[in-house]
């Protein structure tokens, strides 16, 4: 973790309707850093996230991703790969045709790259079955897969260990320390006390559409 | 025909009644009417996993049973409350005496069944009843018609569109084409016989005739149930029961995998822009080769009908000898394309459905978004997957008709044939006088249906943007399309630039009042379309750039 900040939130506010989901919330994060915001469930972790991802546009306030300002010039922040609950996956297609749609869009990523990217996570590109017919631990795998495919510098990872086996979670926080070995950044969103004692830099909680330090 | 000229002011309530159930489509709309409320419920209960919740806490026959039931109810109470509350309306509202000596002959009153005619005369009260009956059964009907069918598919979009697909190719192949028995049409089971140009009813004998359609909509939902509906196939969401040294089928495995997708070239990697990228994968993950197949052998029987109706209605023109010029596929062509019924409840219809999942955003798609970098780079890509869909499907059907007429031995042709100044022609004589050539024909005709999907698929864009919701948009606008053919009758004397507001008129070449269209109409219809865009297109661009990419049910 070192001292310069790459992600600064300010003031943000969400609201739904009538409901007040976020609330002048600031925060920021260090480089290098594995930070983890937990919170109950609806909480607004999961819009705060995609906030931060640009896919939601708040009511108020900033958001600034390595020193550029999330705004109508620049809407999605660069070098970033996020993974959400809903894991984003076309369920009759391949794995390995999933991040090759996505490495389309891209058009950053070689096909060496996305054979390397899904081994990585202990699948099998040349698997010819459906996503369909993958369990939800293997569907959670292949969203970190399409999450890291472009080689981000941070990652934004919601509730990533969901639906993983005792075995998957302990190779994803073995993958998550060597990421960070890598000088990548990581936000991840958590339900579990150990989970965010056992490998993260800081902690926070939200509540009340704020964050607290935990 | 026009209905508010020759209708006379003195109108019993029943009269107001009946009229209104038969000029406002409302047959056309019960299948969507009726699935809404609960239709859905047994798909995304099983999607969600609230079943399981259920079924461990119930018998399972008892909870499938009672959702069905409950369904059933829902529906006919959701087609049956607004005749319910338009009879309320007609009673309080008119007092004129029911048997008025202008009303005898006067459309809108049942002269065709016997036994209906004088419930009416005699006791309206009860022949409200009754039709509000059928209508009650039809929607319960219709409803359990929809649950059951997603034991087969289960898709809540299922659910929701089938009956009403069904329900509008029952009545278009039976009451339009003829090419099906009169009783198959929802429209004479629900009695609205008047119409029909069948004049079905004119003894009582042919009353039992009516049970067959219910009977058989009934005995498909109970045949999905009894096969599809059994604990395990639900529960594990498997088509078939697990047998003993069988594998799991399910219906995926039953299409091969190259007829699900179009195969991904990775030779795309690293080429081409971001954008060219993010619109070849729109056409990847929204035009499979199964849609392209079921949308051409749905065009093949359109145009084998409407063959069959030329044949029906000009059979001397096909006789050999009869001219030197015989009908030629252009011919089938302008006819196909030139049915505003065919036009409505099948050519726009499956346009419709087909463009209508671009958005809400999956979670696929706003990944792919989060890659393209902007929100206007995906507008403007799914404006041009609208309009090349729009392009290509018209060029599909214009293909698929030529071949079909080919294929049923019509001529290909250059030259105008003895059809061209008949009624069953596309009646543009009057537009084409110098040259007479099908090139511009064919430009009219193409050019307004293309501008015309182009169009109504941009408002299911913006519908489905706004309330984020799939099939909101696709019911609204084939809801718009389908009243368009009543409103086109009413709107008949009305002033000319509302002549143009029902879709219908500027989809097709000849509907009212354009019986024989001549340049100014043609041109005002393609004007209308502009209009459209220019309201349309900011709109959905403002929808865009405000857009929240949330998770939802829908998204998967």
């Amino acid at each position: 973790m070192t001292n310069t900040t790459i992600l600064t939130a300010s003031k943000i506010s969400k609201s739904f309707k009538q409901k007040e989901v976020l609330r002048d919330l600031n925060f920021t994060l260090p480089e290098n850093a594995i930070v983890a915001i937990c919170g109950i469930n609806g909480s607004g972790k999961s819009v705060f996230m995609r906030i931060l991802a640009g896919l939601v546009l708040p009511d108020s306030g900033t958001v600034t991703i390595f020193g550029t300002r999330l705004d109508r010039r620049t809407e999605f922040p660069a070098s970033t790969g996020v993974h959400f609950d809903n894991s984003g996956l076309l369920l009759t297609e391949t794995a390995r045709n999933n991040l090759l749609l996505l490495a389309m869009v891209s058009n950053t990523v070689s096909k060496e790259r996305i054979d390397e990217v899904i081994r990585l996570v202990g699948l099998d590109p040349a698997d010819k079955r459906p996503v369909r017919t993958y369990s939800t631990g293997m569907r959670q795998r292949l969203g970190i897969a399409q999450a890291l495919m472009e080689d981000p510098k941070l990652l934004m990872l919601d509730e990533p260990t969901t639906g993983l086996d005792f075995d998957g979670q302990d190779w994803f926080h073995d993958l998550i320390r060597e990421l960070q070995g890598q000088g990548k950044t990581i936000l991840i969103t958590s339900h579990s006390k150990e989970e965010i004692a056992s490998f993260c830099d800081q902690a926070y909680v939200m509540a009340g559409g704020t964050l607290k330090p935990l | 025909m026009n209905m508010a000229n020759r209708y006379p002011e003195e109108k019993s309530f029943v009269d107001l009644w009946y009229l209104t159930y038969n000029h406002s489509f409302y047959f056309q709309m019960l299948p969507l009417i009726a699935c809404f409320p609960f239709a859905d419920s047994l798909a995304s209960d099983r999607k969600q996993g609230y079943l399981e919740r259920l079924v461990v806490r119930e018998r399972y026959k008892k909870v499938l049973s009672t959702k069905l039931f409950a369904n059933a109810i829902a529906g006919a109470l959701a087609a049956a409350i607004p005749l319910i509350l338009l009879y309320l309306f007609a009673t309080l509202t008119n007092h004129n005496p029911l048997n008025h000596p202008a009303l005898n002959t006067v459309d809108g009153r049942p002269y065709e069944m016997a036994e209906l005619l004088k419930l009416y005369h005699t006791m309206p009260d009860l022949f409200v009843l009754v039709v509000t009956s059928a209508v009650f059964i039809g929607g319960g009907i219709f409803a359990t018609l929809g649950m059951a069918t997603t034991l087969l598919v289960n898709h809540r979009f299922v659910a929701l569109s089938l009956p009403f697909l069904l329900a509008s190719l029952l009545q278009y192949f039976s009451n339009r084409a003829k090419l099906l028995p009169w009783y198959l049409a929802p429209s004479e089971v629900l009695l609205k016989p008047n119409f029909s140009p069948s004049h079905a009813f004119e003894t009582t004998n042919e009353i039992p005739y009516l049970v067959i359609l219910p009977a058989a909509l009934l005995l498909i939902s109970i045949s999905l149930i009894v096969f599809f509906g059994k604990r395990q196939q639900v529960l594990e969401n498997t088509l078939f029961r697990q047998k003993k040294g069988h594998g799991r089928i399910d219906l995926a495995k039953l299409i091969p995998a190259q007829l699900q997708n179009f195969p991904i070239k990775e030779s795309r990697l690293q080429r081409g822009s971001k954008w060219g990228n993010y619109f070849r994968t729109q056409l990847n993950t929204h035009i499979r080769p199964i849609q392209i197949i079921v949308i051409v052998l749905f065009m093949v029987v359109l145009s084998g009908v409407m063959l069959g109706w030329m044949k029906l209605q000009l059979p001397s023109v096909f006789e050999p000898g009869y001219s030197d010029s015989p009908p030629n596929t252009w011919d089938l062509y302008f006819r196909t394309m030139g049915d505003p019924w065919a036009m409505a409840l099948v050519t726009a219809n499956l346009f419709l459905f087909m463009v209508s999942n671009l958005q809400p955003q999956t979670a696929f798609g706003q990944l792919s978004i989060k890659r393209l970098g902007a929100r206007w780079r995906s507008w403007l890509a799914h404006l041009g997957f609208l309009l090349l869909a729009a392009i290509g499907y018209n060029l599909l059907i214009f293909v698929v008709i030529h071949l079909t007429g080919r294929v049923l031995g019509l001529p290909f042709s250059t030259q105008w044939s003895v059809m061209r100044d008949s009624f069953e022609h596309i009646n543009l004589v009057g537009f084409l006088t110098d040259p007479p050539n099908h090139t511009l024909a064919f430009a009219t005709v193409f050019g307004m249906s293309t501008i015309g999907f182009f169009c109504m698929s941009l408002l299911v864009l913006l519908i489905n943007t706004l309330t984020q919701r799939r099939l909101i948009g696709y019911f609204i606008v084939e809801i718009l399309l389908v009243s368009s053919l009543p409103l086109a009758s009413i709107f008949l004397n009305a002033p000319p630039i509302l002549q143009y507001v029902p879709i219908i008129r500027n989809l097709v070449m000849r509907f009212y009042p354009f019986v024989f269209r001549n340049r100014d109409q043609t041109f005002t219809s393609i004007y209308t379309w502009l209009v459209w865009l220019a309201v349309l297109l900011p709109f959905t661009w403002f929808a865009y750039r405000k857009q929240d990419y949330l998770s939802h049910p829908d998204s998967d």
